[in-house]
């Protein structure tokens, strides 16, 4: 206690390493967590100063690398040069310059220019395994949000698809083996299932709905998909992230847009404070999609989040918003494959505007008891919308599967069982704590594995995509046929 | 890193714990020697004393949340330093105990099962995500322990370790 006290007026040494053991980016991360005045200063294999960084309670006060200061010099320390790390509490000074940013803000910047930096990958030889996108460099494992704002949109690749299919097109879906989940059963060969009363209302309906593939310019337009659940708590928006990058990663263009408010993708990624505006900021005005769409480190995924830090109007607006959500949602059509949209909990107000905008629904089930109990709503839901203004139910999945819970498994087949067993998916996602691991450093779980292995059940978001475009007709994008015969 | 919102869901979520503290610790240690049996003997017979180390621990964690950002600037002694008490506590499981890395995944599991378990409807995603990544960022912290030095090693928690 003694030498803590005497220490407030000395440089005084908290700890030392080695970057081969511990990234900096960590340091930097549990330095933060100090409300001291903290130093980290990183050396060479000479033993010189490399550079420094100044923190105190999660702001970095300032920066300095060989002859730069200030942010510049903070994206010049993540290179490869510096070995050890050293980190020392600082007196406090009689007063603090204007910090450089949020810690973790600055971190995310570091990483954008990391992938700046490296060169583009080589393309994949063969598309069929979906590739995993390495990282650039040790830092850009930590963050998922690129750090500049929109790209100019993608010019249209010549191989993917000449607009949406016809809507008789697309395929039936079917009826899995519900005598357990694919996450714990393998793959079954799935059987024709009877197409339900709203998939005949779907083909009966007339060509204005948003699925017709055309735009009124001309241009094909991709698929929206909206994830729905009529009980909230469900992983919806888990399922949307790691869905979308796994289409990406089959070589689709597509966007995932936050229709909820509350932005729990952003909670998902540890991004709120880089945002400062969304969707709802832009609904019905002229500022669009380019305003607000933002590019991640995943290829071919733009992401558009729901609001920044200040509530916009139309996120409390009573009225319907549904002509506002159909004119966005086409602008993200006409420069995406496949356009994913996470609503918020429940069938109604602003989902129900979000699914008259969009071709097609996936629905959303917990494997627990209270949601088993909710899920006819889905379809319930479903049914109450207009059939102009009604997607096309492409399927359900169920998501935090437990094995070993007998609640759990009891759900699973109620839900397997009742009117969504019709349309479940294959895939099944469990409960798993690489969603949690995931989740600490903000990324997808595809891309949090350790060592760069992605954990197992990232590859269930893989079958799923598989799944997902198989039944909205777009499977065969990315996707070389297979050979016919394996032994040559 | 942490934003207000985590920090506001881990002093809410704790007000829900602490009334029912020893029985959290008794599910946590239980869940604990289920997920890693092999840790068992690296706690005395006795689990009392540990289950109050334990409260107090996650009692301070909580109390060093209770700070707005826009409080950056003040000044907090170096023993209710969140990172300096955790580092030095990470020290201690290095030198004393010989804790491996590895406990560090159990040890976190176990916690955000006994929350689960004991909060219920109250342990929400974001009330999840927010103790996820508090235990993330601390499990680090004592990892890097081994490279404490000078005050990051001689730091006390006055409640004695967790």
């Amino acid at each position: 206690m003694a030498e803590t006290k005497r220490s407030t007026t000395d440089h005084t040494l908290v700890m030392t390493g080695r970057l081969e053991e511990f990234k900096l980016a960590d340091v930097l991360q549990v330095v933060g967590l100090s409300r001291q005045f903290t130093a980290v200063e990183l050396r060479r294999q000479d033993g010189r100063v490399h550079g420094t960084v100044w923190v105190k309670a999660g702001r970095v006060i300032g920066a300095r690398c060989g002859g730069a200061d200030g942010r510049d010099a903070f994206y010049e320390l993540f290179g490869p040069t510096p070995v050890v790390f050293v980190v020392s509490r600082l007196p406090e000074p009689n007063a603090y310059p204007a910090p450089l940013g949020s810690l973790a803000g600055l971190l995310m910047d570091a990483v954008a220019e990391a992938r700046q930096a490296a060169p583009a990958p080589a393309p994949a030889a063969a598309p069929a395994a979906p590739a995993r996108v390495a990282s650039p460099a040790a830092l850009a494992s930590s963050v998922a949000l690129a750090r500049e704002g929109p790209p100019a949109p993608p010019k249209r690749p010549s191989k993917t698809i000449a607009g949406v299919p016809p809507l008789r097109a697309v395929p039936s879906p079917v009826r899995a083996d519900v005598s357990q989940p694919r996450s714990v059963r393998g793959s079954a060969p799935p059987a024709p299932a009877a197409p339900s009363e709203l998939d005949a209302e779907w083909e009966a309906s007339p060509a204005t709905r948003p699925g017709a593939g055309v735009a009124a310019t001309g241009a094909p337009l991709g698929v929206a998909v909206a994830l729905a659940s009529p009980k909230g708590g469900v992983g919806k928006t888990t399922i949307a992230l790691n869905l979308a990058c796994s289409v990406a990663q089959r070589g689709l263009r597509t966007i995932l847009i936050d229709a909820d408010i509350n932005g729990d993708l952003l909670s998902a990624l540890a991004s709120r404070e880089r945002v400062e505006r969304g969707v709802y900021d832009v609904l019905g005005t002229p500022a669009g999609l380019d305003a607000v769409i933002r590019a991640t480190s995943v290829p071919r995924l733009e992401l558009v989040p729901a609001a920044g830090a200040t509530l916009p109007a139309a996120a409390t607006a009573r009225r319907s918003m549904a002509a506002e959500w159909r004119a966005l949602i086409e602008q993200a059509r006409q420069r995406a494959d496949l356009v994913l949209i996470d609503c918020p909990a429940g069938m109604f107000d602003v989902t129900a505007d979000v699914l008259a905008a969009c071709t097609h629904v996936v629905g959303v089930l917990q494997s627990d008891m209270i949601a088993s109990r909710s899920a006819s709503m889905l379809e319930r839901g479903l049914a109450a919308l207009a059939p102009e203004a009604r997607p096309r139910l492409v399927g359900t999945v169920v998501n935090m599967f437990q094995g070993r819970s007998a609640s759990s498994m009891e759900a699973f087949h109620r839900i397997a069982l009742g009117d969504s067993g019709t349309l479940l998916f294959e895939t099944t996602i469990p409960r798993s704590d690489a969603f949690t691991s995931a989740s600490l450093v903000g990324l997808p779980v595809g891309l949090a594995g350790r060592g760069g292995a992605p954990a197992p059940v990232a590859w269930l978001f893989d079958m799923l995509a598989t799944e997902v475009c198989d039944r909205t007709g777009i499977a065969e994008i990315g996707t070389p046929a297979p050979p016919s015969t394996f032994l040559r | 890193m942490l934003t207000e919102a985590h920090k506001q869901a881990i002093r809410r979520s704790w007000q829900l714990v602490e009334p029912i503290g020893e029985t959290a610790a008794d599910l946590f240690y239980k869940r604990l020697f289920e997920l890693a049996p092999a840790y068992r003997r690296l706690f005395p017979d006795d689990l009392a004393p540990q289950k109050r180390k334990l409260l107090a621990m996650l009692k301070f964690i909580v109390r060093a949340m209770d700070w707005s950002d826009d409080a950056w600037r003040d000044t907090v002694d170096v023993d209710e330093d969140l990172f300096l008490v955790v580092l030095a506590l990470g020290r201690r499981h290095v030198d004393l105990y010989h804790v491996p890395d590895a406990s560090y995944d159990a040890v976190g599991a176990a916690l955000l099962w006994t929350l689960d378990y004991g909060l219920g409807e109250a342990f929400t995603t974001e009330t999840r995500d927010a103790w996820a990544r508090v235990y993330g960022l601390l499990a680090q912290t004592m990892k890097m322990g081994r490279c404490a030095r000078g005050e990051g090693s001689a730091t006390a928690l006055r409640a004695n370790d967790g």
